[in-house]
């Protein structure tokens, strides 16, 4: 009997580039369809529902459901998935279920570990049980456990809630609902866990290339679909990064997804050769490659793109112009679309600097010495050689990008901390810059205005995270060893179930890293573990003297933490050697007043509830990343924002009280920013508006 | 001149709660005085609000020369009621018997919105009674999920504006009723007419600013970003169409009786759908629908992964019911909130705006209802000839009128979006600038609304240096005025000049000009 043929490595299926709007101009109308190789699914069910997706097409609008498209039906899998079609709701499913995959193909590919959404937090359940103590705030998995383990006496009186039940619970798929909404936005909802995408008429006048008042669908932009799926997998690795401290916070998730977007443009050869005839290999000008939502944008009543990274459309003139950078824009733009595309700017910025320098030589080639092109069109090789430089920067960038997320702190991000990510992320890849990447990078976050407040120079050495834990003696070896069985307990091949069915190796990782979390909560809360020193090194704070006001402590008065999430960083360095990193983040929280002169009653602080009486307060988060090399046993980087930071303190008060962000809706809505579904708003008010 | 008109001039801002009701008095020439009273309601929801009014509508009768025992009728020269809102025209329903029983109305002035024989207002009108249908509608479904409850009440909230649902309770009905008043004639007032006078004032001339005659400025009713000057909300209508549509498809019988008059064209209601109807599978089909399984077999799609079970505390997968904490049942009416504060907004921008000029080039009470940024912004394209008998002589601009504003009746209760900052409070650079704010912060906070804004509030008081008059707390304490450079002096000259009601029931405050 002939072998069974072995599984393909992709899934070919057909869609847009951009959005259905270039399907229909000349010019476009041969590069925007393109074939996206999907990471082959084996288990690919209807709808399409595999291991890391749902779509379920409910259009809740319409009171309809569509049918769910069968990708591995034989007429559909023998011709690259369902034809590109706006009338088709199959297509539709389609075309989200492939750019989404690509995307979280790319964090995996550049984070060389699988993907996790963010997890479920156990819902409220204060009205079944109204005397709960230590509810869940926002819910401390490893504090539950910590709870339950640490003291074997019996569970605090009338607090004791049900030990052991997960605060947090695995999500193993992230939903997607292509026609959730009748309205020009689409967002991700931490909430439910979903991309809710809309519809919508468009404008009513004839600028745009878009069939004046027909239907628009925002999950047909490849761009908006790319831009929620990154929301989705950032929250997925940083689950504080949703609530709004600083200016940078709700902007830095607004911009990475832009990031993602723009730069997976880059990833369809058709279109970068394209484009770079267009252009005549000058990528800083105007392209379809630095724009996002062509559709959407022009659709909403805005001629050209949603939003452009490069430049923008006069207004008075109607033509476009780029964008020059301005160093005051970071401390004077404050709308989070607005700051995010002042991070997006200086990415692209780095990118042009990187481009440029590849190529340099190639024109010089081209022009007989003098880099100098004749007029005319570009000879068909040097547009592929060019293309591929450009696509091999855009790869590097985007790595570059997602890999620093690995070195940000857990909680407040700000641009000049994801700078110095950035920095410190790209130096463990390669030590040696000799093809000036990070000094690209460097010099276009400066241009701009963002760059950390706190250090002297602004040289690479002094961005990368620096090393002050020299200073102090802790013994991490304990930590480490924890931590080690962590990475080879996964590393070992999973164990199936006994009765044949696959283990979900996904799932398997949330469990240990709640396992190996829970383990690290109660190594630092023994008795031999030396605290005080630790929490020199990580910015907690883990003694029972000099509490801060509001901190979290549990019933013997030691400060309660959270160990928030466990990941392993193993590659091939930069030397060849193999570096086994694991990188841990810790946080603790303190209820703390928006006006710390508000009275407020005996023992309010130690209530985790909020009340319809309760002057004005919020979570202030602190907390640390830790980069661990598990080989020497030593701490590479500490990324701290210290708990008991007075000023970061006094930053949100003033931030919070701030309140111009949210305008009209604020006045009747209340601060939108703390809804459950912050994106909805944060999409929705900008997008109508040009 | 200007300071011999302004004497003997009053101002008097009634302390109803949040809303407006003002009663401004000119001297006349040979005695007497000439009653102009702007606005008359309360916001719904307000306490004892009838009672109130009533109050207030005896107070403006005494004012006017009527007597206490109702026997002889106060006049009131010049009613204005500056849009249809609630919270400015209540009172023509709630103290009805009081406003037409105790009191004469010379005339009664509108903005051109509200003109039967005006086409575009007409349009206006008409959508936004369709809207207001519908936003009902719509609150009423997100009521019935639990999640949305503060969406719903939001909504109810802005909706209130437009008084109550019940027959005769609407702003509409108070509208109506000024109309059809025998003994008074009604004016539309419409920017770009003319500078006129009150007839027997000397030397007030009067100013109409807005609402503009223009589609795009009416609805434009958010600070752009960006300082570009586009309008928002482009397509509106037809957004608004498409998801009405969807409202009404969900609605019961009864919810359909509400939107009688309001429906939408059945062939516009089905282009909202984005599917050929041979796409669409109803709820009923999609509960029963089967799909091929992965290695054979087959399973309920649907119910496995949204779900129909309205308690759904599955995990789905495998054929069980899928929870119902991942479903979007409700998620897309949250839009409504954004329409219903366009629709406010737009309510809004149809304010009457009104400039009173007390002498030529004297200084100028400014009094623009709760116009918003169109309303405003429109100003600027204004200009009216010095002198009347030369049309192409001099010109005064609004920059000229802003410029001498002495006092401010700051619009919509001190939100942010109905007091324009460069083109407007910047300009009025007068350093005798007063503002009045009828405001009710804590009546706000319940409505969980930010007013007065906590920006806008500072930079009035920096303005004004500290003179400034709430309808709730009455005029600022010496010590906060003083925070903004008012002297001792100063401020015992502003109280000798803000006398409020003898009776201490915090009925009225005053506000004296000249002299």
């Amino acid at each position: 009997m002939a072998q069974a043929p072995s599984s393909p490595a992709f899934r070919k299926l057909r869609g847009y580039a951009f959005d259905p709007s270039l399907s229909t101009q000349l010019e476009t109308a041969v590069v925007n369809e393109v074939v996206f190789r999907v990471r082959w699914e084996k288990e690919l069910g209807a709808g399409p529902v595999g291991e890391y997706l749902e779509v379920v097409d409910f259009d809740p609008a319409s009171g309809c459901f569509y049918a769910p498209v069968e990708l591995d039906h034989p007429a559909i899998l023998a011709q690259d998935g369902v034809s590109p079609s706006e009338g088709n709701p199959q297509f539709h499913q389609q075309m989200v279920y492939a750019v989404a995959m690509t995307t979280i193909a790319n964090f995996e590919h550049a984070l060389g570990r699988k993907a996790l959404w963010s997890p479920r937090k156990r819902p409220d359940d204060k009205k079944e049980e109204p005397l709960v103590a230590p509810a869940a705030g926002a819910g401390e998995a490893a504090e539950a456990a910590e709870a339950a383990a640490a003291s074997e006496a019996p569970a605090g009186g009338s607090g004791a809630r049900k030990a052991r039940e997960p605060l947090y619970s695995y999500v193993p798929r992230l939903r997607i609902y292509p026609h959730a909404l009748r309205q020009a936005n689409a967002y991700y909802s931490p909430e439910k866990k979903a991309l809710l995408f809309g519809y919508f008429p468009a404008a009513q006048d004839n600028r745009g290339v878009h069939y004046p008042g027909g239907l628009v669908f925002t999950c047909l932009s490849h761009d908006v679909v790319a831009h929620e799926t990154t929301h989705a997998l950032l929250d997925g690795m940083h689950r504080r990064f949703i609530e709004a401290t600083h200016p940078d916070g709700l902007a830095f998730h607004e911009a990475f997804a832009d990031i993602v977007a723009l730069f997976q443009h880059f990833t369809f050869p058709e279109v970068l050769r394209h484009q770079i005839a267009r252009t005549r290999g000058d990528l800083a000008s105007q392209s379809l490659l630095g724009q996002l939502a062509q559709q959407v944008g022009q659709a909403v009543g805005n001629y050209g793109a949603l939003r452009d990274a490069i430049g923008q459309d006069n207004p008075e003139t109607g033509q476009w112009e780029p964008k020059e950078p301005n160093p005051e824009d970071y401390a004077n733009v404050l709308e989070p679309h607005d700051r995010g595309a002042i991070l997006v700017a200086a990415v692209f910025d780095a990118f042009i600097s990187i481009y440029k320098s590849r190529v340099g030589d190639l024109f010089r080639i081209a022009s007989g010495g003098t880099g100098v092109l004749e007029a005319g069109a570009l000879h068909p090789d040097l547009v592929n050689r060019l293309a591929t430089e450009a696509a091999k920067a855009a790869q590097h960038v985007l790595n570059m990008c997602i890999r620093a997320l690995d070195y940000c702190p857990p909680v407040d991000i700000t641009f000049g901390d994801y700078l110095r990510a950035l920095v410190t992320a790209d130096y463990e890849m390669v030590h040696d810059d000799d093809r000036g990447y990070r000094i690209a990078f460097i010099e276009a976050f400066r241009r701009r205005g963002i760059y950390p407040r706190d250090l002297r120079t602004l040289s690479e050495d002094t961005l990368r995270w620096n090393a002050r834990f020299e200073e102090v003696e802790c013994d991490l070896v304990p930590l480490c060893l924890i931590l080690r069985r962590f990475v080879e307990t996964l590393s070992y091949p999973a164990e199936d179930g006994g009765d044949g069915t696959a283990v979900d190796e996904r799932q398997r990782i949330w469990d240990e890293m709640e396992n190996y979390g829970g383990l690290v909560n109660l190594l630092i809360n023994g008795s031999d573990f030396d605290r005080a020193a630790f929490g020199q090194l990580t910015g907690l704070c883990l003694s029972r003297k000099h509490v801060p006001l509001g901190l979290r402590t549990n019933k013997h008065g030691i400060p309660k933490l959270e160990v928030h999430s466990i990941r392993a960083a193993r590659r091939v360095g930069p030397d060849g050697d193999l570096v086994n990193d694991v990188v841990v983040c810790i946080t603790q929280r303190r209820k703390v007043l928006v006006n710390p002169d508000d009275p407020v009653p005996p023992g309010w602080y130690d209530d985790d509830e909020r009340h319809d009486d309760d002057p004005e307060w919020f979570w202030f988060r602190g907390g640390c990343t830790l980069v661990l090399d598990l080989e020497t046993h030593s701490l590479r980087y500490a990324v701290v924002k210290r708990i008991g930071s007075e000023s970061r303190l006094r930053r949100q008060r003033l931030f919070k009280t701030g309140g111009e962000l949210a305008g009209l809706r604020a006045t009747y809505f209340g601060d939108p920013t703390r809804s459950a579904e912050p994106f909805a708003f944060l999409h929705a008010s900008h997008e109508p508006e040009p | 001149m200007s300071a011999n008109t302004a004497s003997g001039v009053r101002v008097r801002m009634y302390r109803q709660g949040l809303g407006d009701c003002f009663l401004i008095s000119f001297p006349r020439e040979g005695g007497g005085r000439f009653h102009l009273m702007i606005d008359f309601g309360v916001l719904l929801g307000t306490a004892n609000a009838e009672e109130r009014m009533k109050k207030v509508a005896r107070s403006i009768a005494l004012e006017t020369g009527g007597s206490a025992d109702g026997k002889m009728k106060g006049k009131v020269d010049v009613l204005v009621a500056t849009h249809e809102h609630w919270d400015h025209v209540s009172g023509f329903v709630q103290a009805r018997d009081e406003i037409t029983g105790l009191i004469d109305v010379g005339e009664v002035w509108m903005a051109w919105t509200e003109d039967p024989n005006h086409p575009l207002a007409n349009e206006l009108r008409q959508d936004r009674k369709r809207k207001v249908a519908h936003l009902h509608a719509a609150a009423a479904r997100l009521r019935g999920d639990t999640a949305m409850g503060d969406a719903a009440q939001g909504i109810e909230g802005l909706l209130g504006f437009f008084g109550a649902r019940a027959e005769g309770g609407s702003t509409a009905d108070a509208m109506k009723s000024l109309s059809e008043r025998p003994e008074s004639r009604v004016v539309y007032r419409k920017p770009g007419e003319p500078v006129f006078t009150l007839p027997g004032v000397e030397g007030v001339r009067v100013y109409v600013l807005g609402p503009p005659e223009d589609r795009k400025l009416i609805k434009k009713s958010d600070p752009t970003k960006r300082g570009r000057e586009v309008y928002e909300f482009a397509s509106a209508l037809s957004l608004a169409d498409t998801f009405f549509a969807g409202v009404a498809l969900g609605l019961d019988d009864e919810g359909k009786g509400a939107l009688a008059g309001a429906e939408m064209d059945p062939d516009a209601a089905d282009l909202a759908f984005p599917f050929d109807r041979r796409y669409r599978i109803e709820t009923e089909a999609a509960r029963k629908l089967r799909v091929r399984k992965k290695g054979g077999g087959s399973c309920h799609f649907f119910r496995e992964f949204y779900g129909f079970d309205a308690a759904g505390q599955g995990e789905g997968g495998d054929d069980g019911e899928s929870p119902a904490w991942r479903r979007i049942d409700s998620d897309w009416l949250g839009v409504a909130q954004d329409l219903a504060m366009a629709l406010d907004s737009d309510t809004n921008n149809t304010s009457l705006a009104l400039a009173l000029e007390l002498g030529e080039g004297g200084p100028v009470l400014l009094f623009p209802g709760d116009a918003q940024v169109g309303n405003w912004l429109s100003w600027q394209s204004l200009s009216w000839p010095a002198d009347p008998k030369r049309p192409d002589g001099a010109k005064i601009t609004t920059d000229d009128l802003l410029r001498r504003t002495i006092l401010y009746k700051v619009g919509h209760h001190g939100s942010h979006n109905a007091t324009l900052r460069e083109q407007g409070l910047e300009k009025m650079t007068s350093p005798q600038l007063v503002a009045l704010i009828p405001v009710d912060q804590e009546m706000a906070r319940k409505k969980k609304w930010a007013m007065p804004f906590g920006s806008l509030y500072e930079r009035l008081k920096a303005r004004t240096r500290g003179r400034l008059i709430r309808v709730d707390q009455g005029r600022l304490p010496f010590d906060e005025a003083a925070k903004y450079g008012l002297t001792r002096a100063e401020w015992e000259e502003f109280e000798r000049r803000t006398p409020a009601d003898p009776d201490g029931e915090a009925l009225w405050i005053e506000y004296h000009l000249g002299g």
